[in-house]
């Protein structure tokens, strides 16, 4: 299914959930944060939570910054 | 004599902060935070670059440091809050750093836009600091809308021209009651001593430390600046005269004759 992961149309299983989605591009998720559609998703629920056609998932991180 | 920052709940011995940007290696900052005895540090947040290997900066930062993440990148007051906001989710605490910049040249932040997020954070219980273009009346505003602190700036961003608005930080120093933080374009420690010199509440620095040649010991400098200046301050400096003042009397020389 077409999903947006930061901002870039993306091709992903079909009902992957973001804790797959994460492991399939080597993200540990320890310094991570998702939002799916605006909301921002909870660590405990990556595990559970699937993704539809045209979600738009934002994974952030923090970095060094003044 | 106790004469600690108090800032959102937080009691702070040391005055300097320091920015986490522009490090050749996060390894370095355990160590500049070592040598400057800094409490309090900026981070940001970024989408990730698949491209680039993970690495979890906050595994470098000390447990107990307080963070202050910034909201570079926001072009206004909605995009701040909602940096804000995910900050908080991930677990950075409630302190942020308000910085809404669409100045590309000079990076100069958008007072009016600060107005508004600070507004917003305040009510949410954000401990919220400001960065801003010293101006009195901004700086008012801001603080009327629940800013912890003012943070206006010495210089742009990332140059390293020091306490180039002198005058206007001395006005907001004089005029308003938060603790005002001079916050980018400090390049050297000696311009750390001179903001604190004339009353500023502390000091952020990140790139005179980040790319000098020797980061951690001029993270040690800077904190000794920052602490010789506040206590020149707390000490109360002398006057400035024109003319010359002898420091010894002008009576007894070791002459031949017999003079007074």
């Amino acid at each position: 299914m077409l999903i947006k992961i930061n901002g870039t149309e993306s091709e992903v299983a079909d009902n992957v959930a973001i804790q797959g989605l994460l492991s399939a591009r080597k993200l540990t998720g320890a310094a991570i944060i998702v939002e799916v559609n605006g909301a921002i998703i909870a660590r405990e629920l990556w595990e559970n939570t699937t993704l539809n056609p045209d979600d738009s998932l934002e994974i952030i991180r923090l970095i060094g910054g003044g | 004599m106790e004469d600690k920052l108090i800032i959102g709940g937080a009691k702070l011995d040391c005055r300097l902060f320091i920015g986490t940007g522009k490090f050749a290696d996060y390894g370095l900052l355990p160590q500049v935070i070592n040598a400057s005895k800094a409490q309090v540090v900026t981070v940001a947040l970024r989408r990730v670059d698949f491209g680039t290997p993970e690495e979890n900066m906050l595994e470098y930062l000390p447990k107990n440091i307080i963070l202050m993440p910034n909201t570079s990148g926001a072009r206004n007051a909605v995009e701040a809050i909602r940096i804000a906001r995910i900050a908080r989710e991930a677990g950075c605490g409630k302190w942020v750093k308000i910085e809404i910049i669409t100045d590309q040249k000079y990076l100069l932040p958008d007072n009016f836009e600060t107005i508004k997020a600070i507004d917003v954070l305040a009510k949410e219980g954000f401990v919220v600091l400001p960065y801003m273009s010293p101006d009195l009346m901004a700086a008012r505003r801001m603080a009327d809308a629940g800013a912890a602190a003012i943070m206006p700036l010495g210089a742009p961003i990332g140059t390293n021209r020091g306490l180039k608005t002198r005058e206007l930080v001395e006005i907001l120093i004089s005029e308003i009651s938060l603790p005002i933080i001079v916050d980018a374009g400090i390049g050297r420690p000696s311009e750390a001593a001179e903001a604190m010199e004339i009353g500023a509440a502390a000091v952020l620095v990140n790139t005179a430390i980040a790319t000098a040649q020797n980061p951690v010991l001029m993270a040690q400098a800077f904190g000794q600046a920052v602490e010789a200046g506040r206590n020149a301050y707390l000490a109360g400096t002398g006057a400035t005269k024109r003319f010359a003042e002898a420091s010894s009397p002008l009576t007894g020389f070791l002459r031949k004759e017999a003079v007074p």
